[in-house]
This record gives C-alpha cells, sequence and structure tokens, in this order.
C-alpha cells in the first residue's frame, strides 16, 4: 500500500507541470487567475520582480501558451496588457489538484511507517 | 522574494475598492458641508462647481499617480456578479427598492429611513460577507457598520438627516483612507 503511494507520488512529481513549477511564474498566474488581466506595471509591482526577470517569465508563459500579452501604443509608450489563455487556466487548476494530490500521498505513507514501527 | 499566494489574490481582486480615497474631497465635503454658512444662490452654485472641478481634478490625479505607481488591472466580471448574489445582499437590495417604491407612490416618509439603512448595510455587507479580503478588512468594514449605526441612532433627531450626513462622510472617509495605506503596505511588503 505504502510503495503504491509512493510510486502515485512520484509519477505525480514527475507530471508536474515544470513552466508553472517555478515561483516567479506561479506568482503571475496567480495574479492572473484573479483578474481579467493585468498591465506589466502591477505585475512588477505586485510580484517584486524585475523588470528584467518579469519579462523573461512573461515571454516563457506566452511560449508554453498560458499567457496572451498584448502591446499596444499610448504616447510613445508601450502598454503591456498580459492576459491569462483558457489553456492557462486550465493548467493552473490542474498544477493545483496534482499539488493537493502529491500532498495527500505524501501524508499516507508516513501514517503507514508510523503504524509499521508501533507494529 | 515571491509573495504568497494570498496576498497576491487579494490583491488583483480589491486593487479598484482599495483604491476609493481618489473620492477624498466628496467625503471631506460630506464632513464639512453642514458647518458651512448660509450664501446667496449665486454663491453656493459657484462654490458648487468650484468643488465638482476640484473633485473631479482630485480624481483625476489620484487615477494617473496610482497607475503609474502600481499599474492596472481588469477585474474579472464574475467577481463583481459573486457579491451581489450573496443571499442577504439580495434581501437588503429588495428591501431597499420595496421602500423606495412606497416611498414614490405614497410618499409615507418612516419608510426611507429603512431604504437608507438597508442601502448602506448591503454596501457595508458586500466587503464584510466577501471571503476574498483579508481579516483586517473585513473587521474593519464591521467596525465602520457598528459606528454608523449606533453612532448614527444617538444623533438628537433621527430625522435630522444633516447630523447623519458628516458622520457617513467621516466613516466612508476612514474606510477609504485605511482600504488606501492596506493597498500601499500590500505592495511595500512585496518590495521587501
Amino acid at each position: 500500500m505504502a510503495e503504491s503511494d509512493g510510486d502515485s507520488l512520484g509519477n505525480n512529481i514527475a507530471d508536474l507541470n515544470r513552466v508553472i513549477h517555478e515561483p516567479a511564474r506561479l506568482a503571475i498566474l496567480t495574479v492572473l487567475a484573479s483578474c481579467e488581466g493585468a498591465d506589466f506595471t502591477f505585475l512588477e509591482a505586485a510580484t517584486g520582480l524585475t523588470k528584467g526577470n518579469l519579462s523573461v517569465q512573461l515571454t516563457r508563459l506566452d511560449e508554453a501558451g498560458l499567457v496572451d500579452i498584448e502591446k499596444t501604443m499610448k504616447k510613445n509608450r508601450t502598454l503591456t496588457t498580459v492576459r491569462m489563455t483558457r489553456e492557462g487556466h486550465y493548467q493552473l487548476g490542474r498544477y493545483w489538484r496534482q499539488m493537493e494530490d502529491i500532498r495527500n500521498a505524501a501524508v499516507q505513507p508516513a501514517k503507514g511507517r508510523w503504524t509499521d514501527r508501533e507494529a | 522574494m515571491i509573495p504568497d499566494a494570498g496576498r497576491l489574490e487579494f490583491l488583483a481582486r480589491h486593487f479598484y475598492d482599495l483604491r476609493r480615497i481618489r473620492l477624498a474631497p466628496v467625503q471631506v465635503i460630506m464632513i464639512v458641508a453642514p458647518t458651512l454658512p448660509h450664501v446667496s444662490r449665486s454663491v453656493a452654485l459657484g462654490l458648487i462647481c468650484g468643488v465638482w472641478l476640484l473633485a473631479g481634478g482630485f480624481y483625476w490625479w489620484t487615477t494617473v499617480a496610482i497607475r503609474r505607481r502600481y499599474g492596472w488591472v481588469k477585474p474579472a466580471d464574475s467577481d463583481g456578479r459573486r457579491m451581489m448574489q450573496h443571499p442577504v445582499i439580495r434581501a437588503l437590495w429588495i428591501v431597499f427598492l420595496t421602500c423606495q417604491t412606497i416611498l414614490l407612490l405614497h410618499r409615507y416618509i418612516a419608510v426611507s429611513y429603512i431604504s437608507g439603512a438597508a442601502a448602506i448595510l448591503a454596501l457595508m455587507l458586500l466587503t464584510i460577507l466577501d471571503r476574498t479580503n483579508i481579516p483586517s478588512r473585513r473587521n474593519a468594514y464591521v467596525f465602520g457598520t457598528v459606528v454608523l449605526f449606533v453612532f448614527g441612532a444617538l444623533i438628537p433627531g433621527i430625522g435630522n438627516k444633516v447630523a447623519l450626513f458628516p458622520l457617513g462622510g467621516a466613516v466612508w472617509f476612514s474606510l477609504s483612507l485605511y482600504d488606501f495605506l492596506l493597498l500601499r503596505r500590500a505592495f511595500a511588503e512585496v518590495r521587501v
């Protein structure tokens, strides 16, 4: 039983979306999941990331199809608006479900080991 | 340092609510209005125009300043509807609309207080019952509601709307100021 839980834990960890499973990108996606869209300045202020780092992480998320980046010009300034795609919402939901499964699987074998030792 | 998910969700969902300080001139006018001396109609008209210009200018300036500093968020459509569909808030709006209808048809003055109380309570409960708000903000709004209703009831002559006006303005201003300080603190903690 504990072995199968261990397998499931291993499979779940291996199956995690690596693009989402990175603190900076997860923070960006958490913000975008709570609203319709946000601009670059808000994401920068809310996540505490530097402009360069934020730009790199957004490009990664855009390449993975999780966010949609729109750039417009206003008074000679570029306004960057970021929205989460349908795929992004789906993948983030799936990621949190997997994390919950990993947490549950990690707690169950520990209980099993305790019982084995007692026995 | 990456902030926790709860704080990020709170900032994204309530960014617009936390900027009510932009209406500070209107709130201050509510507080000082009863103390203003009686003036002639033309002077009053000039004062009103000046105050509206000032309020509009302040609103525009703070909107631009906050946008430059903290950016911009488009709130989710479902977020606005979510709290309006809460059974308690729906019931209060029904009370408000019923009272307004009675008032319109019969001019029965007592219902205007019930409708006013229902509208204020519904507006305050929008924040208090919203579980996506942080507990301290919900508590602040509970405190504001208690102050409004307890002190409002203590004001001699409940029909004296002029006396209730500054109290409402003071509570509204205090909560807006609290919200703005909360917004600043939430962003400042991210930067630490």
